[in-house]
Parts: structure tokens; sequence; C-alpha cells
């Protein structure tokens, strides 16, 4: 066992914040690292040190394999945490750490090829008992082509080194197979530096359920319940949930043997997720991410367990110290993803610089965010600026919270996908808890479908009248409406005058 | 002081009177009804509070063009505005009849290629170029069936949004 006092976060963001946070609770020095447009961030700020990347470019960055090596032995760093995406489940990066004598937070080399390997650890895994979807090896364009038929029409593209979403295509059939492989192969490259692709069966209406696991350098494993995933957009979750409304008892206690099962299977080591595809009470399991999840926090939320503190307790050795029947989990939680995405525009990327910020607040309330104040938003990195988690007895009161938070929380700087979440969590069919992998789909009918709001554009033309008769005549609001007005009056009631 | 409305739904007046009814409240007047509004700033340049009929609001509004951007808590409206005059509005002319369609960059990004060259044939829906940004690859299509008449960047390069890839002439589109 190796005790770890001062930890290299290879990320960025509200993942680094949250890193961070884990460490001042258990005395270990966080350090930072940063890209060029990073440098007013709020995790280069939280850290007791920081040090810069050459350039912003992922490759330059964060992705930076042999300059993060030589940061780590300058900043005399003896862990390194991965966060998500970027290096996490990379093992030529887990392999270096261990070679510099540095602890990687998160498992092993070779359980990260293991797992990177979508195609060999799902044998793996349904040699174990656990059910698989119908899919091919790693394959060519020809060989993509040849196997289609036999998987079967619409099915998935996926990237052999893949994750998070990332050059995922869904393709309905033959015509559309060979320009979706060519885009899904360009992405594959630009994420993962790894071109291979695999196809997979696709269901048209699944519900995506996973399952978090712990699991110590000793053998034990546990896991800490499911997590529903099933809003997602362009194959990337946006609002997430624990528990599933759509499981049973009977099927959650399968579902977390599977979990138990698969990561078994694969020798894994540090907190991990299997995910599942759940058809009525039919559930495949498609892949074990091998790192900790975007949406770690509802699981947080419901069991207390602090999944950061356990990772590094892991990484440095700790046995768990955990057992399956101590692990309790207690009301409901559900996390939103506010993205810097247009929703009323497609969802297209919106880069900017944030000018402002407010974030909600509240019993049961929990808001990890990257977002500070002259932050760029650039196109080089990920759209994720925050997530708003909320935590409630029930489901009902959770959902609730979230509803209220979100009416709180603006961003000033880019468009955010507030709108389309205010919508999600009002939407009587997520509140019913009958939704799937199509729902966020609906936005766009909802959006596009309806004859606009009468209450909505008046208020609109309202504001739009006003904002216009501000910007001609700023004088026409008296001064003790403004923010300056108080301001001024606050001074003026501090320095004592007039008492 | 009345402002002319445009751009969703029915046009719209609304008039601002003076004087304001007290401290941060303004009246205005919108089809003959008259109301007592609170207005002032939230957060950074954009968002502001409103308030009016019993109920207080956040509203982002943000210039786009010529137009604005008016961003509720749901919904988004594209709206123009301008100080309504009694002379009737001139119409700006429309530049003859369309002839060509420009396939523009949606939003900033790595132009990763051009897949058509000047004078060559595409159908409707055809792949023009393809972008990236924030690791997601995007395919920009022919919105008509048409011949490419300029190619104005190259794969490789940055691109700011709206920036013109191609100009295409659509079948039947002039000469």
């Amino acid at each position: 066992m190796k005790p770890i006092r001062r930890l290299l976060i290879a990320n960025r963001g509200e993942i680094a914040v949250r890193i961070i946070r884990a460490c001042r609770a258990l005395g270990i020095a966080p350090l930072a690292v940063y890209s060029p447009i990073d440098a007013g961030a709020p995790h280069v700020r939280l850290a007791d040190a920081a040090w810069p990347l050459p350039a912003d470019a992922p490759a330059e960055s964060y992705l930076n394999i042999a300059r993060l090596r030589e940061i780590a032995r300058a900043a005399g760093a003896d862990a390194i945490h991965p966060g998500y995406g970027f290096l996490a489940e990379n093992p030529a990066f887990a392999a270096a750490c261990a070679a510099a004598g540095l602890i990687f937070v998160g498992p092993p080399a070779e359980v990260l090829e293991r797992c990177g390997d979508k195609v060999h650890a799902r044998e793996q895994i349904a040699a174990a008992g656990v059910p698989v979807l119908p899919g091919t090896g790693a394959v060519s364009d020809e060989e993509a082509v040849a196997a289609a038929g036999r998987v079967g029409y619409p099915l998935l593209i996926k990237a052999v080194g893949g994750g998070g979403g990332k050059g995922i295509h869904v393709v309905d059939s033959s015509v559309d197979l060979p320009s979706a492989l060519r885009l899904a192969r360009g992405e594959a490259v630009a994420a993962f530096g790894d071109p291979r692709l695999y196809l997979e069966r696709w269901l048209p209406r699944p519900r995506h359920v996973e399952v978090q696991i712990l699991a110590d350098a000793h053998g034990a494993i546990v896991h800490l319940g499911e997590r529903e995933c099933s809003v997602q957009r362009r194959h990337q979750k946006v609002i997430e949930e624990s528990p599933s409304p759509a499981l049973t008892a009977d099927l959650r206690e399968r579902l977390g043997a599977a979990a138990v099962a698969a990561a078994r299977a694969v020798g894994y080591v540090n907190a991990g997720t299997v995910e599942f595809l759940l058809d009525s009470d039919a559930f495949y399991c498609i892949e074990v991410n091998a790192r900790l999840q975007v949406e770690h926090p509802v699981t947080e939320m419901v069991t207390g367990v602090d999944l950061v503190e356990a990772q590094l307790r892991i990484a440095a050795g700790e046995p768990l110290g955990l057992r399956q029947d101590e692990i309790v989990r207690r009301g409901h939680a559900v996390e939103c993803r506010v993205g810097a995405e247009d929703p009323h525009h497609g969802f297209l990327p919106s880069l900017g610089v944030i000018e402002a910020v407010r974030e909600p607040a509240g019993p049961g309330m929990r808001v990890d965010s990257g977002l500070a104040p002259g932050l760029p938003v650039s196109r080089y990195f990920d759209p994720l600026l925050a997530k708003v988690v909320a935590w409630g007895a029930t489901r009902q009161v959770a959902l609730d919270r979230m509803a209220a938070a979100l009416d709180e929380m603006a961003v000033s700087g880019v468009r955010t996908t507030l709108p389309f979440l205010r919508w999600a969590v009002r939407d009587p069919a997520f509140r019913a808890g009958e939704y799937d992998v199509r729902f966020a789909a609906r936005w766009d009918e909802w959006v596009n479908g309806r004859p606009p709001d009468q209450d909505a554009l008046l208020s609109a033309a309202i504001a739009a009248a006003l904002w216009a008769h501000h910007r001609h005549r700023r004088t026409v609001l008296p001064r003790t409406a403004t923010a300056d007005g108080w301001r001024r009056t606050a001074r003026i009631e501090s320095l004592g005058e007039g008492s | 002081m009345k402002y002319a409305v445009t751009g969703a739904g029915p046009d719209l007046e609304v008039e601002v009177l003076d004087p304001p009814a007290g401290p941060g409240r303004l009246r205005v007047r919108v089809h003959g009804r008259e109301y007592d509004v609170g207005w002032s700033p939230a957060l950074g340049s954009t968002h502001w509070w409103l308030e009016w009929d019993g109920r207080r609001q956040m509203v982002a509004i943000e210039p786009e063009g010529d137009g604005l951007g008016v961003t509720l808590a749901i919904d988004h409206l594209d709206l123009r505005v301008a100080p309504a005059s009694p002379l009737p509005r001139k119409r700006r002319e429309q530049g003859g009849t369309l002839q060509t369609v420009e396939v523009r960059a949606p939003m900033p990004g790595l132009l990763v290629t051009v897949e058509v060259r000047p004078g060559q044939a595409v159908g409707a829906g055809a792949t023009v170029a393809v972008i990236e940004a924030m690791k997601m690859q995007m395919e920009l299509r022919a919105p008509a069936a048409g011949t490419v008449r300029e190619v104005r960047a190259t794969g490789g390069r940055e691109v700011s949004a709206g920036e013109v890839i191609a100009v295409l002439v659509p079948d039947g589109g002039g000469r």
C-alpha cells in the first residue's frame, strides 16, 4: 500500500474541480494542468499549483502523455487522476504512469486494454453468462458491408476504441452504410486516434441502464445500484437518474448481479460502470466503461459513497471496506447536464466567452461546475459546462427540486441546453417515468411543431421592446431600479451617512 | 415611444409610456391594453428580469444579425424590433429571382474536407463538406440539386460560423 500525497489531475472543467474537492477532503495536494485558453479556469485556481500545457488542441494538451509525465515528475506527484474522456481509458498512458512509478487512478493498463477492446470484452462477458447483443469484431469497410446483412438493419457503427457516444452512428439501410462508415472513422480518429470500427445490432426503443461497480485490487467487487440514462442526444447522455423508474426489485437484483459478473469476467479493478440496454424485461450488456462516469453524482447522492475518494483509496491499494449488504440506497437523485449547445438551433455548439453565471442551490441540490466568468468555450473541448444534481426522498420531490433549480440557473455568454432540460423535467411522460432513448428527439417536434404560445410571444415582444427602449434611452429607468443604484445606496449606508 | 416587433407570428406594436409606473417599473401598451411591467438587469449583458401580469421571469436577449434572439425559460423567438414609424415601412426588395444557394458553415470549426469541385453536378442532400467541432463531425449537404458554381474554402482549415463554403446554382435556378 502506497498512500497518495500529491495528485496530478490530467483533466479540465467540472471533473477537475470535482477531483480537487475529493483531494481536499482527504488531505491530498491537488495539482492541475491547463491548456492556454484554460489559464483562468476554476480548476487552475482551486489547485495547489498548476502547470501550463503547450497548446489547446487535445493532442497537445490533455492528451499529451509525454508532457504530462514530465509535469508529474517536476511536480513531485505520486499519482495521476485522468478524470473521464481524454486519457482515462488509454492503456498506454496507464502503462506509462506505472513505468514512471506513478499511481494511475483507474484500472491497470491490462484491464483498460481488455475493456477498450469492446469486441473481445463482449466475448468474455458473454462467456460469464451475461447476455450481450449480436455484433461483429473490428471490421474494414468491405467486411462491414458484408457482415451488415447478418447483424441486421438498423445497426450501430461503434468505435473499437470509443466511449462517451463519440463515433457512434445509426444506419437504417445499406444505402447509408458507406457514408456513415466514413464519418464514424473520421470521428474515431479525431476522438480516440484509433480508426477501428465494429457493428452491433440496434434496438429501436431500448432504455439505457447502467450499474456502478467498485472493485479493489484484492478481489472484492460490489455494485452501487443502477443509473437510468435513457435521455440522450446524439448518443450523449443528458439526463440521468437513480434508481431507474423502469426496474422491478427482481430485475434490479439480476442486473446488479450481472454487472458484478461482467466486472469479474474482465478482471476489473477500481470504479467502473457496466452498461446495459433494457428491452422490456430483457437486458443486454453492451460494454464496461473503465472510468469514472460523468453521471457518477446521482449514485453518490443515493448511496452516500464518495466515488472519487473510493477511486483514490483503491488506487492506493486499500481494501474496499464495504460489503454489498452495507450499501444502502436512499431516496432518488437526478442529474441534468448543462452544455454549450443551442437547443433551438439543432443543438449546434455555442462558442464564446462566459460573461456571467448564476448557479442554483437549496435543499438536496448539488452543482458540479467548471464555469467562471471569462472562461472561453472553444471548439477544442467537450460542450459540458456544469451538472445540476437534485436529490429528494421521492422521485417526485427530486424532479420538483430540479425544475426549480433549472429555472434559477443562468449562463451569459453562450447558449446552453437549459431550455431543453427545463422542458424535459416537466414533460408528462418523463414525469411518469415512461421514456426510452427516443425521448429527447421529441423536443424537436415540440419546438417546431406547434403554433407560437401567445403568452410567450407577448412576453418576448415586451422584453424585446424594453430592451430596445433601454438601449435608446438608458436614462428612462429610475436610478434606484438598477443594480448600480442599489450598490450606491448600500455604499452610502455603509459609510454611515444620514444615520 | 412605440416599437414594432416582428418575426414570430402576428406583428405587434409595443408602446412604452411616459412617465414610468414607479421605481423600476414601466408602463407598456400592447393590443390596446396597458400593463405595469418590472424590468431590471439579471445577469451579464444578456439576461433581464421581466415581471408582468403577476409573473416574474428571466429573459435572455442577444442581438443576432439585425434581429434579436429572445430566450424565455423554454421558448426561443427570433424577433426584429424597430421604432414604429407612422410611414409605411419600405419592404426590402428581393434581388431578382433566387439564382444561387450558399452552403454555409453552421458553426465555427475545422473544415475536414470539401467533397465537391466547381462545375460538378450534385443531387439534393449530397455531401458538400464535412466540418468538425467539439470532436463531432457533421456533413454539410446540398439543400437542392444543382451545379457547384464556386468553392470558397479548402479542407484542413478553420472556418467561422456562417462562412460560405460553396455556392450552388440550383437546377432551373438561373443561367
